[in-house]
């Protein structure tokens, strides 16, 4: 849990640096200059681009002072790669590496493959995601559910996997044009069937509840 | 994420095997011989004078004239409650019944009569189990357990394990006496060849009957009056045992086990070779140990195959050759001709004139059975299935042909 946190407030303040460096200049020639601005006063701006370049900019070149606001494309394809931890019974990490396509700005639907740990044991999750983004913007909550069943890596004879679903809230911002960063919170619940090596005819079916923290990057 | 902790739901969903008691009574019933049955349900099977003896599991002993093996003819059904298992020497038929060894005087095969009961004699026996289910607990002051009842349960557990045994059950391991595949010798009156499902066998003058990690010598020099001896504790589960020579050889889950009988009735470990878990009944011939190694159900494992054992220093036997096999059960051997009862892909049948290669010269495969155990002996085989008992003339083995059958 602890990391968790400390993840978190690395992304937070991740976030506040990169907002501070998202200013962009629009001059009177339609050029934009995007960067942090470091001093601005009735006569001058100064603006500090990426690569460390200071440019200084006259009050009557410039035509707008504004915050730099990603054009992102409402449809056609994207892949995520997502990181989580779940958490229940027990914690397990999970890796989940996503692909689809967005049909507007509001509908997504992708395919997850991923991996997961289920206290010892090691699976595959196969996922059909559908995503609602609530705006239409290049910041928005959004709503996931998702649907599937979890392949055993191993123990094939005795472990059958099974169905899993869920479903999730979060928070997308993309940062550039193509590429986005994800945090979402959600559940997950996965119903596994292992057979006993031992005793014939013999089931025990598990029934898992987990809270889902899920951190992703997303490239449109 | 704490609230969550307990969410998590478990639940098994299992058959369990619940006990039916018979009073000591009525269980203790002297045999009785009965018209012949029809044979539901393979069993072990013995033969002896041109007889070949079928056990109905838990009920009691088909009598089969097989003089003429292409019309072997069912003449009668000994009545014995909780039969697993036969052995015969001389005139006298012992008889595992669950608790109890039944002595029967067979010296007509058409008028066997019981003539001494050993009672209590495997006190942790219980009947045979088609299914490996964990067993309810077992109250001996209710009577001796004779059948089962399987019930479905569904328990909710706790824990998130891995599953070990039923709540309020218990494993006593089933005592499944039978008779093995092998040529037992003795004096003081012949005996009988026994399928390779063994687990009991005569040699000389004593009775050997495993009880699961138990070897329990008895000796039978006078058949009427027993001397049971201490039990030999063994170190593994043993599943069959096999005379030879001077020693019995015993397939266990994890390997085969070979003791020594220079003391009958204290018989010591000599040598052993261990496999993966599994079941593996075991035929010997010459320097040649025959293993078939099989992995379903209760017998664990994942491996199916024949296991071909260099026997001749007893003290250190060594597999010479492993062959896949399907799910081999029963295995049998007379000269050069090696019969493997390969489940469903029916009976195998080898030239074992050089061991090493027995498992790749495949003669002939009798695919239309579910072949369970086999006794090969003077040019006919005769194999038990899972839906009759069938017989082959193997004199020829290049053309080996079917000459009879009994369906269940």
């Amino acid at each position: 849990m602890m990391k968790a946190l400390i993840t978190t407030t690395l992304i937070v303040f991740g976030l506040q640096g990169f907002a501070q460096r998202n200013q962009l200049i629009e001059l009177n020639n339609g050029s934009q200059i995007k960067g942090k601005i470091i001093d601005t006063n009735e006569q001058q701006t100064k603006i500090e681009t990426r690569d460390g370049s200071v440019w200084v900019f006259q009050s009557n070149e410039i035509a707008k002072i504004g915050s730099y606001v990603p054009k992102v494309s409402s449809t056609g394809v994207y892949s995520r790669a997502s990181l989580g931890i779940l958490g229940g019974e027990n914690f397990s990490p999970s890796f989940q590496l996503t692909n689809g396509y967005s049909f507007n700005s509001h509908w997504d639907l992708g395919m997850t493959v991923g991996v997961e740990t289920v206290f010892w044991d090691w699976y595959v999750p196969t996922l059909v995601q559908g995503r609602f983004n609530l705006l239409d913007r290049h910041f928005t909550p959004f709503v996931d559910v998702a649907a599937g069943y979890m392949a055993p890596f191993r123990n094939w004879d005795n472990d059958k996997g099974g169905f899993t679903c869920g479903g999730a809230l979060g928070i997308t911002k993309f940062v550039s044009n193509r590429m986005g960063i994800t945090t979402s919170v959600g559940y997950r619940y996965a119903r596994m069937v292992e057979l006993s090596p031992w005793w014939d005819d013999f089931r025990t079916i598990r029934q898992l509840n987990r809270i889902e923290l899920r951190f992703a990057i997303t490239f449109k | 994420m704490a609230g969550f902790a307990s969410c998590d739901k478990t639940t098994n969903h299992f058959m369990c095997y619940e006990p039916v008691y018979t009073d000591a009574e009525t269980f203790r019933t002297a045999a009785s011989f009965e018209a012949p049955k029809t044979i539901t349900k393979d069993g072990n099977i013995y033969f002896k004078d041109n007889y070949l003896f079928i056990v109905e599991p838990n009920k009691g002993i088909h009598f089969i004239d097989n003089s003429d093996p292409a019309n072997p003819n069912n003449t009668g059904f000994l009545n014995v409650m909780g039969a697993s298992g036969l052995a015969i020497k001389g005139d006298y038929l012992y008889i595992t019944a669950l608790v109890d060894l039944v002595i029967v005087d067979v010296s007509n095969f058409n008028n066997p009569t019981e003539i001494k009961r050993e009672e209590e004699i495997f006190p942790t026996a219980l009947p045979l189990m088609e299914k490996n289910y964990p067993t309810t607990t077992i109250d001996k002051s209710l009577g001796i357990v004779t059948d089962w009842t399987v019930t479905e349960t569904t328990e909710e557990v706790n824990d998130f394990p891995v599953w070990i045994g039923c709540f309020e059950c218990e494993t006593l391991t089933t005592f499944s006496a039978s008779n093995g595949a092998s040529a037992e010798s003795g004096s003081g009156g012949t005996t009988g060849v026994s399928g390779s499902y063994a687990l009991m066998t005569i040699k000389d003058d004593y009775l050997y009957v495993i009880d699961n990690n138990r070897l329990k010598p008895i000796s039978i020099s006078n058949p009427t009056e027993l001397q049971v001896s201490d039990d030999v504790y063994l170190s593994w589960n043993v599943e069959t045992i096999f005379p030879h020579g001077d020693h019995l050889y015993m397939g266990t889950t994890t390997g085969m086990m070979i003791y020594n009988t220079v003391d009958p009735s204290q018989p010591q470990w000599q040598g052993s070779i261990s496999h993966a878990r599994a079941c593996d009944p075991v035929v010997v011939q010459g320097n040649y140990a025959y293993v078939t190694v099989r992995s379903a159900g209760w017998c664990g494992g994942d491996i199916n195959q024949l296991d071909v054992v260099n026997i001749t220093d007893k003290s250190n036997p060594y597999l010479v050759e492993s062959f896949e096999m399907n799910d081999p059960h029963g295995v049998g051997i007379d000269g050069n001709t090696l019969f493997v009862c390969d489940g469903d892909q029916g009976l195998k049948v080898f030239n074992a004139e050089n061991p090493s290669k027995a498992g790749d010269e495949l003669i002939k495969r009798f695919g239309n059975i579910d072949a369970v155990d086999i006794i090969p002996i003077n040019g006919v085989a005769m194999v038990i299935a899972e839906d009759g008992l069938f017989q082959y003339d193997y004199s020829d083995p290049e053309n080996l042909s079917l000459i009879s059958s009994i369906k269940f």
